[in-house]
């Protein structure tokens, strides 16, 4: 492929999050008589879905600056992600989608399944619980889950779901996984062949394309990306990007625009998505649920506290010389553990700054001003003496 | 433990002082209105106090677990911890006490929006004023912050920390899944702690204890049906914490708060002033514990028989009989562990909130509930994110009135008395206007 037209076909998968874009595929699958199924968070197995020949839909939210029909339901000052959702299901934007599926990924998340629940949308609206311990017991708990919502996924909308299929399906999100990973390898180089914003974009287009196609996209842009550097203007510094529910390329660019390029992410919506591949060592379920379980932890598993080593790890192998810490207020999970996160890297010697986020891109300004005065203390401190 | 000051027996030392201080006022002059049970809760508080002080001061070995919300505290009592639930420390906070920890945690990175409730039990977890754990075990039961803050704690103190991983499922599956859980955390302290075993039989009486007092507060449940009401909202606060799980004095403390109650039913007197009760609540969530908001309602009429913390409220399920088991797990539970999974699963608080509001809605056809009072709590995600929902639930279907209502637990500081008194006020006016409405067109 010539370099120019890898050039356009990176630009279009980093653009398929987009609301322009991203609703095109379920649209279509809609219309061949298909069924498409919402989830919130990367707890859920999407490959149940693919094996039911569904279409997982992972969704981006409304990114309004406010959400006044959610306000009906639920307070303003809780989780901003799950109020964006709640605004975009009672303003009719998901309502191709035949079902949503939520795990207790967080007490808000829960309390949204409620609310949706409640309210009767989507009709078909399911909750997971996710177990907290990494563990035998625990991936045995949620194989068992995981038997029990096929089996009423198959009643409610009429589906099969078969071992076959599944196996199918861990192949081909393995695929992806490998090739995510692979392109991530490279950002360890100086010149990484994308910013943290392409990152993140490439990213989110697994998010609402067949990943057949998403697979066939992004593998015929390897050789490219192999050997491309990121356009990125004098970056001096790089950072480490922390947070939940970062689905706004907006932040990255911010950030990047300050002088810096986000070379490594630790975000559900990044890295903790695709991290750790299934495997085929044993029953279907039992791997998924093994890998869900196992892979980097969010802030809500109880063994956190490894992921923090996880980021200090990623810090050395991606020559990291700071992290931002930018959790979405509202993010309790995370907001609890920034104690423990901040002492930790602290202590290993990574500078690392918190600052509270809006879902949507907001307070912008504030945000500049915050990252040029850490990219100056980083400065201070590569300076010799 | 970082830069601070250990004084793990601050908190002890005060409260075994306050206690004796009220034991003795008490007996001193005692005073004809005020409940007799009163004394009892007292001496308990101020003899666990004294105890662990004792066991603090003495510098032996002493093998100290915290714990927060429903984990399994009996439990670890019965293996020979010394069971620090934070909860029940934060909760006991004084206001003059209450402004120093939230600062603390805050001054730590503990964010400052999440229910201050959590915040002060986060502070116990770390301040230095309790003797340091040996061990933490959070729950998810509640919520997940209540999970996180004793997380913290295990990390702070770089213990061996876990938390039980609760589903929302009721199922005897789920109480097989949480008391393995239970038993692989027994086997770790078993390993890892000298003088720490499994003691049955101690775990059977504290569940027999427990189970008793639980049926006095189904009793108290049914005076509380009674018009005008003889329970106070204020009682519900009287409870013994979970600290005092293994007096055998506590089913005792039940037996005389119910016979008071009783007797009080019996005499005719109310809570409600001159006995004329217009409207009746249930307080859901938590409250301010810095005031009396109960007293202020109860002056105006309106009884609050029901407090979501309360006797006999939704979530003080004990599955320890066949019939009950059997009722929420489809089966008879084996063993004490099992028993113990059987409660902390019978919470409904962190499940879907179908329980909660099935729960919600029997009990007000139970007791006769014409308003519920949300009290929002900023950062309460388990509450606040639901309220909407059981509000339009209850209305919809018993026509129960909604007040959706903020407060601070603990923090006083942002708590406006006469603000919230004009809410509640102002509520009530309307109801109580709207109901003579009702029966006048009858």
């Amino acid at each position: 492929m010539a370099s120019t037209d890898a050039e356009a076909k990176l630009k279009w998968l980093i653009g398929v999050h987009l609301p322009e874009n991203r609703n095109q595929w379920a649209l279509e699958w809609r219309r061949q008589g298909r069924r498409v199924v919402g989830t919130l968070d990367c707890l859920i197995p999407e490959e149940i879905f693919y094996a039911a020949g569904m279409l997982p839909y992972r969704i981006i939210a409304s990114h309004r600056a406010d959400t006044p029909n959610a306000h009906l339901w639920r307070p303003v000052d809780v989780c901003r992600y799950c109020n964006h959702v709640l605004e975009s299901l009672l303003t009719g934007e998901l309502d191709f989608l035949d079902g949503l599926v939520f795990t207790d990924w967080d007490d808000d998340e829960r309390r949204l399944y409620d609310v949706s629940h409640h309210l009767g949308k989507p009709a078909f609206n399911y909750i997971i619980h996710v177990p907290h311990q990494n563990s035998e017991l625990a991936y045995n708990y949620y194989a068992k889950s995981l038997r029990r919502f096929i089996s009423d996924l198959e009643t409610a909308l009429e589906v099969k779901v078969t071992d076959d299929a599944l196996w199918e399906a861990i192949k081909i999100y393995d695929k992806m996984r490998r090739l995510l990973m692979k392109l991530y390898e490279w950002r360890k180089r100086e010149a990484p062949p994308v910013s943290g914003a392409e990152a993140l974009g490439i990213v989110l287009a697994a998010f609402f394309m067949p990943k057949e196609r998403y697979v066939a996209e992004l593998e015929s842009l390897m050789d490219y990306l192999e050997s491309r550097q990121t356009s990125l203007k004098r970056p001096q510094h790089r950072l480490l990007v922390a947070s939940d529910r970062l689905d706004n390329l907006g932040y990255m660019e911010l950030i990047e625009e300050e002088g810096a390029v986000v070379a490594m992410d630790d975000l559900d919506t990044g890295s903790r998505y695709f991290w750790q591949t299934a495997g085929s060592d044993s029953d279907p379920l039992y791997v998924l649920a093994r890998r869900y379980i196992s892979k980097p932890a969010c802030p809500r598993m109880f063994f956190f506290d490894q992921q923090v080593e996880q980021v200090a790890q990623w810090v050395k192998e991606y020559n990291i010389d700071g992290v931002l810490h930018l959790p979405h207020m509202g993010s309790f999970d995370r907001l609890c553990c920034n104690p423990y996160f901040l002492e930790r890297l602290t202590e290993l010697g990574i500078p690392v700054m918190t600052f509270l986020r809006e879902y949507h891109l907001a307070n912008v300004g504030q945000l500049k001003t915050r990252i040029g005065a850490f990219l100056e203390t980083l400065e201070a401190r590569a300076r010799p003496g | 433990m970082k830069n601070r000051e250990v004084d793990g027996g601050k908190l002890f030392r005060e409260w075994a002082q306050k206690y004796d201080r009220r034991v003795r006022k008490i007996t001193e002059n005692p005073r004809p209105g005020m409940f007799k049970g009163n004394i009892l809760l007292y001496e308990m508080m101020r003899d666990y106090c004294r105890r662990e002080l004792e066991a603090w001061e003495s510098g032996r070995p002493m093998p100290v677990v915290y714990t927060v919300g429903n984990a399994a505290h009996r439990l670890w009592m019965a293996c020979g911890f010394h069971t620090y639930v934070l909860d029940c420390f934060s909760d006991y906070l004084t206001r003059e006490q209450a402004p120093y920890y939230l600062q603390l945690v805050r001054n730590l990175g503990f964010p400052d929006n999440t229910c201050d409730r959590v915040q002060a039990m986060a502070a116990m977890g770390i301040c230095g004023h309790l003797p340091p754990p040996s061990m933490v075990v959070g729950e998810l039961s509640d919520c997940d912050p209540g999970a996180q803050a004793a997380l913290w704690a295990g990390r702070y103190w770089r213990v061996p920390t876990t938390s039980l991983d609760i589903p929302f499922e009721q199922s005897f599956e789920a109480v097989e899944y949480v008391a393995e859980q239970l038993w692989e955390m027994v086997h770790l302290a078993e390993r890892e702690f000298p003088g720490i075993k499994y003691d049955e039989a101690r775990l059977r009486q504290m569940q027999a204890w427990y189970r008793e007092a639980a049926a006095l507060e189904r009793q108290i449940l049914l005076i509380s049906k009674h018009k005008p009401c003889a329970v106070a909202g204020r009682n519900a606060l009287r409870m013994p914490p979970r600290l005092l799980y293994a007096d055998p004095r506590y089913p005792e403390y039940f037996r005389i708060l119910y016979h008071e109650l009783r007797n009080r039913l019996d005499r005719g007197e109310s809570v409600v002033k001159d006995g004329d009760e217009k409207f009746r609540v249930f307080w859901m969530c938590s409250a301010p514990f810095y005031e009396d908001p109960f007293g202020f309602l109860e002056e105006r009429g309106c009884a609050i028989p029901l407090y979501e913390e309360g006797p006999g409220v939704p979530d003080k399920h004990v599955p320890g009989d066949e019939g009950s088991a059997i009722r929420f797990f489809g089966r008879k539970l084996e063993n004490p562990v099992q028993e113990e999974a059987g409660v902390i699963l019978c919470n409904h608080w962190a499940a879907t909130g179908e329980r909660r509001v099935r729960e919600v809605l029997l009990r007000c056809q139970q007791v006769g509930i014409e308003g519920l009072i949300h009290f929002l709590q900023p950062g309460c995600e388990t509450c606040n994110n639901l309220a909407r929902v059981l509000g339009d639930r209850v209305e919809k279907e018993l026509g129960i009135k909604n007040l959706y209502i903020e407060g601070w637990a603990q923090d006083m500081e942002k708590h406006n008395e006469a603000e919230f008194e004009a809410k509640l006020d102002d509520w009530l006016k309307v109801c109580l206007a709207e109901k003579e409405a009702r029966q006048k067109s009858r």
